[in-house]
């Protein structure tokens, strides 16, 4: 009866979480601005280049099995790229917890609090993750695994009350700008994948090591089926809605849709579920930045460090003032910092520790040999 | 530790106690005598009795150290008189005889405890066995005694047996089925303390533990918090034995086990530690005889105290043991290979583990078909949603989100609330409070006039309180459906935990609306996913997600529950064949 190791639901929750975030914020937007009406052939053909390589992640993790990168990195350059990479992770998670929180804040603030400070609503967030982070990771993983399949459920729901609305022909011209735009432009949009950021850490988290494919493929599959159907909902449902919509997407579409006669707005219940899948980011968020501290310090005991690290998130979800300044840097940062660190530098040092292990292994069989 | 110790002394500085009626310790005894002899006038007047209790305690420190049971009656007699306070315990029966044994006299004496035991039992196959002269106790014996016989030239060489008056006792002279002979006192008080009676005998170095328990004890009733509709109508009482004999009728097996496990220092009550030696889990088994063998306590009156010193999370409320008074539902669950313990004195069996979908489980489930139990749990999930939330929501919605409400019943809430002068937060905290309070007051009253108090609560309370103008009507609706939901909650701590959470989601609700509702969520999931029951997440099997291995919390048909729960993980796995109507095929 030992459950400090993650089942493969789990773990796949534990990549899906940050996408749903994303999903139910800006995703969408972002990526109907760069690709307009031909974003649905685009995610499809962003999700085959990133299953392709999640296929090389998983050949590259094979070989350190039971390690994340933080590992990885200090075996191929020592502490000191073990404290860079480490740095580079923390600074990653912070600002994309900051910039998610900040900006679900803006939007209840927009739509429902309009009398309380964004601040309040941020405290409450934080107050909520340092409570969680003070109970211990098992019950955040737990949490997420209750939490992640409702919010799926929600965006499919969502997807379900929008079907009368739905029309083909809107998405015509399907290939819009142009097929440069979807297949070399087009593919810096796999930054929609960042969840895959958590596949690095989780290895030495596993029940069963050698299901890390399973878990890789799976999560991937699930947020590109549901980066294509938000995507499908939004282009059918709406004539020209990426130059309309400026709040977030799947909001637009429930507050356009009748979902009951009873209900006045019932999006309400969907801001509900999402808060939660928000709040369940955050925790796992600064989970990993403890557990990433941890591994670079030594240190035995992290877990009071929540309050620091939450206050740290707290003052940079507030740094920036002007909301459209902080939609760009929030865009950009999601965009850039996901291809730079989980599409380049993460896999720049696999590759690297992968070619020292087999260097590694040459010396030793001529050595052997010898 | 040393600057939290000085800041200790500094700031909490440690008050002499004021109280005087510490015990003396044992080598100064006279100037805590002396000390007694100088306390005030008012004290004086329990100065005799507190001395004599001083001095026998003075008396039983002396003895504590002696464990065996000396040869000489005149010294057990004293030792004993002294440790059960012969002179001013009334109940206590030290009866002194002369004891026949193959027409010989011994002097004896019985000690038992007066309304513990069956004097009938005493009287006719005890003493009159042992004082009455007749063919067993009259009878030498020794013919008897001639192990073998051999003759050589003439002389007869015979084997003797050596006359052991223990054995004689033990096997002509007592005719009882439960005896059992003990070296040390420690022993024979508590069979004295549980019924039994002890016969010493002069110059043997043992007592006799003769079972001879007959005190009242109430009939077996219906089941009162747990009713059915469609299964046995026994309960559990407050006699252990009893309970573990209900519980045998059901289970015809050898196979289950019952073991004794005494707990508390004092009281010394006995629990009983019952399950499947084929079916439990072997840890399970050695995790709770672990804990209630290490429960450091003076003494346990009932179950709802030992549940919580096995719990595992104390901090929390949620319910982490169940506690039924069935002994129908209590066999279910050893033959599912759980663990249960029954506490000698109370009618509850305690279960260990527990996951949240048992505390949702009524006892009829298992005697209805499946499609109607699962529609009544369908019915008490939504209970335990609109108990836990309902009030909360309201205040949120009230407070925060107007616009959700469609305007014509918006209008209606309005117009309702307009006549009350307070703020939606403390309205609903006072109905709340007053309905906890008829509740409590109904819990009390006297049974003739509870109905009273109900009537009294709900109608002329809530009629006047809205007629007054103090609360809105929809309050009263939103606080007597939250009410009616809570009794449809099967276990009673589940329900207590939706009561006191019910007021957190109402604070959080009217801090932050939805928002704040959502933030309770979390942290009351985070919760339940911490709690664990004898290391059995709470959540089983949906958290860690194994729920293709366990039944979880509907009902499969009768014929199609093939498996016991995964998280047991119980020696044998399955409970029926793969087809169980086997005169289908």
């Amino acid at each position: 009866m030992n459950y400090n190791k993650l089942g493969n639901f789990e773990a796949i929750c534990l990549i899906v979480v940050l996408f749903i975030n994303h999903l139910v914020l800006n995703l969408p937007q972002m990526i109907l601005d760069n690709s307009k009406n031909a974003s649905i052939l685009n995610c499809i053909y962003i999700l085959a280049l990133v299953l392709i390589f999640v296929l090389l992640i998983v050949k590259l993790l094979k070989n350190f099995a039971g390690l994340d990168i933080i590992d990885i990195s200090e075996y191929l350059g020592g502490k000191f790229l073990q404290v860079l990479i480490g740095i580079l992770c923390i600074i990653y998670l912070l600002i994309e917890s900051s910039f998610l929180t900040r900006m679900f804040s803006k939007n209840l603030f927009l739509a429902y609090f309009n009398d309380y400070p964004i601040s309040f609503i941020v405290f409450l967030f934080l107050f909520v993750v340092v409570v969680a982070n003070l109970m211990g990771k098992k019950s955040i993983i737990k949490t997420n695994t209750i939490i992640v399949p409702i919010a799926l459920f929600s965006i499919l729901f969502t997807f379900i009350f929008v079907a009368d609305l739905l029309r083909v022909e809107r998405s015509l011209p399907i290939l819009a700008d142009g097929a440069s735009t979807i297949f070399l432009t087009g593919a810096s949009n796999i930054f929609a994948f960042n969840g895959l950021f958590f596949l690095f850490f989780i290895s030495p988290l596993l029940n069963k090591k050698e299901d890390m494919p399973k878990i890789a493929y799976s999560s991937t599959l699930i947020c590109g089926i549901f980066l294509i159907l938000s995507i499908m909902a939004l282009v059918f449902a709406f004539s020209d809605i990426y130059s309309v919509v400026r709040i977030s997407p799947l909001y637009f579409i429930i507050i356009n849709s009748k979902l009951s006669s009873f209900l006045e707005r019932p999006e309400i219940i969907f801001i509900f579920i999402w808060t939660l899948s928000l709040m369940s980011f955050l925790s796992i968020a600064v989970m990993f930045i403890l557990n990433i501290f941890k591994k670079m310090t030594n240190m035995k005991e992290v877990k009071t460090l929540s309050v620091a690290v939450c206050t740290i998130i707290f003052t940079l979800s507030l740094l920036i003032d002007n909301v459209f300044t902080l939609e760009k840097v929030a865009n950009a940062f999601y965009k850039y910092g996901t291809l730079v660190l989980v599409f380049g530098i993460f896999t720049l040092v696999l590759i690297g520790a992968n070619i020292k292990k087999r260097m590694l292994e040459k010396k030793q069989n001529i050595n052997y040999k010898e | 530790m040393k600057i939290v110790n000085t800041f200790k002394k500094i700031f909490f500085p440690i008050e002499e106690p004021s109280h005087d009626f510490s015990l003396p310790a044992n080598d100064d005894s006279s100037s805590s005598l002396e000390t007694n002899k100088s306390s005030t006038a008012q004290s004086n007047s329990n100065f005799s009795n507190r001395n004599t209790t001083n001095a026998s305690n003075i008396i039983s420190d002396e003895f504590s150290d002696i464990k065996e049971i000396f040869p000489s009656i005149d010294v057990n007699i004293e030792y004993i008189k002294v440790k059960y306070n012969l002179l001013i315990n009334s109940d206590i029966v030290l009866r002194e005889f002369l004891l026949t044994a193959r027409n010989k006299q011994y002097r004896a004496f019985l000690l038992f405890i007066d309304g513990m035991t069956d004097m009938d039992l005493v009287n006719n196959y005890v003493l009159k066995p042992l004082m009455l002269k007749n063919n067993a106790n009259s009878f030498d014996g020794n013919q008897n005694q001639v192990v073998s016989e051999a003759v050589t030239n003439n002389i007869t060489v015979r084997k003797v047996k050596k006359f052991n008056i223990k054995e004689y006792i033990l096997n002509c002279l007592l005719p009882q089925n439960n005896i059992k002979q003990q070296k040390e006192f420690k022993e024979i008080f508590s069979s004295v303390n549980s019924g039994n009676c002890a016969l010493f005998i002069d110059t043997l170095d043992i007592a006799f533990d003769i079972d001879v328990k007959g005190f009242k004890t109430r009939a077996i009733n219906k089941p009162e918090n747990e009713v059915v509709l469609r299964g046995p109508q026994e309960a559990f009482v407050e006699n252990l034995r009893t309970n573990t004999s209900l519980i045998r009728r059901i289970i015809n097996n050898e196979n289950l086990i019952m073991e004794n496990i005494r707990v508390g220092t004092v009281s010394k009550t006995v629990c009983s530690v019952c399950y499947m030696q084929n079916i439990a889990n072997d840890d399970l088994v050695a995790e709770v005889k672990y804990r209630l063998n290490n429960i450091d306590i003076d003494y346990l009156v009932s179950s709802g105290q030992l549940e919580q010193l096995l719990e595992d999370n104390t901090k929390y409320s949620l319910p982490q043991i169940i506690s039924t008074e069935r002994p129908d539902k209590t066999s279910t669950y050893l033959l599912e290979g759980r663990v249960i313990v029954l506490v000698n004195g109370s009618p509850y069996a305690l279960i260990v583990p527990a996951v949240f979908v048992d505390f949702l489980e009524s006892s009829e489930d298992n005697n209805i078909k499946f499609q109607f139990a699962n529609l009544l749990k369908i019915i008490r999930i939504a209970s335990f949603l609109i108990t836990l939330l309902l009030p909360g929501i309201y205040v949120a919605i009230t407070s925060f989100h107007l616009e959700f409400i469609p305007t014509e019943l918006l209008f209606a809430i309005v117009a309702s609330r307009a006549s009350v002068p307070f703020s939606i937060i403390f309205e609903i905290i006072i109905m709340e409070l007053s309905f906890e309070l008829i509740r409590e007051a109904g819990l009390r009253v006297p049974s003739p006039i509870g109905p009273t108090i109900g009537i009294i609560g709900a109608l002329i309370i809530g009629q006047s309180a809205v007629e007054a103008g103090i609360v809105s009507p929809i309050l009263i609706i939103i606080v007597a459906i939250t009410g009616i939901t809570s009794f449809a909650i099967p276990d009673y701590y589940l329900a207590f935990h939706c009561r006191i959470w019910r007021f957190v989601y109402i604070i959080f609700g009217y801090l932050a609306g939805l928002l704040g509702i959502a933030f309770a969520s979390f942290i009351h999931i985070l919760i339940a996913t911490k709690v664990q029951s004898f290391g059995v997440s709470y959540l089983e099997p949906y958290i860690p997600s194994k729920w293709h291995l366990s039944s979880g919390l509907f009902n499969k048909p009768i014929w199609k529950r093939e498996k016991r729960e995964d998280f047991l993980d119980t020696k044998k796995k399955d409970k029926q064949e793969h087809i169980s109507m086997k005169w289908r095929s």
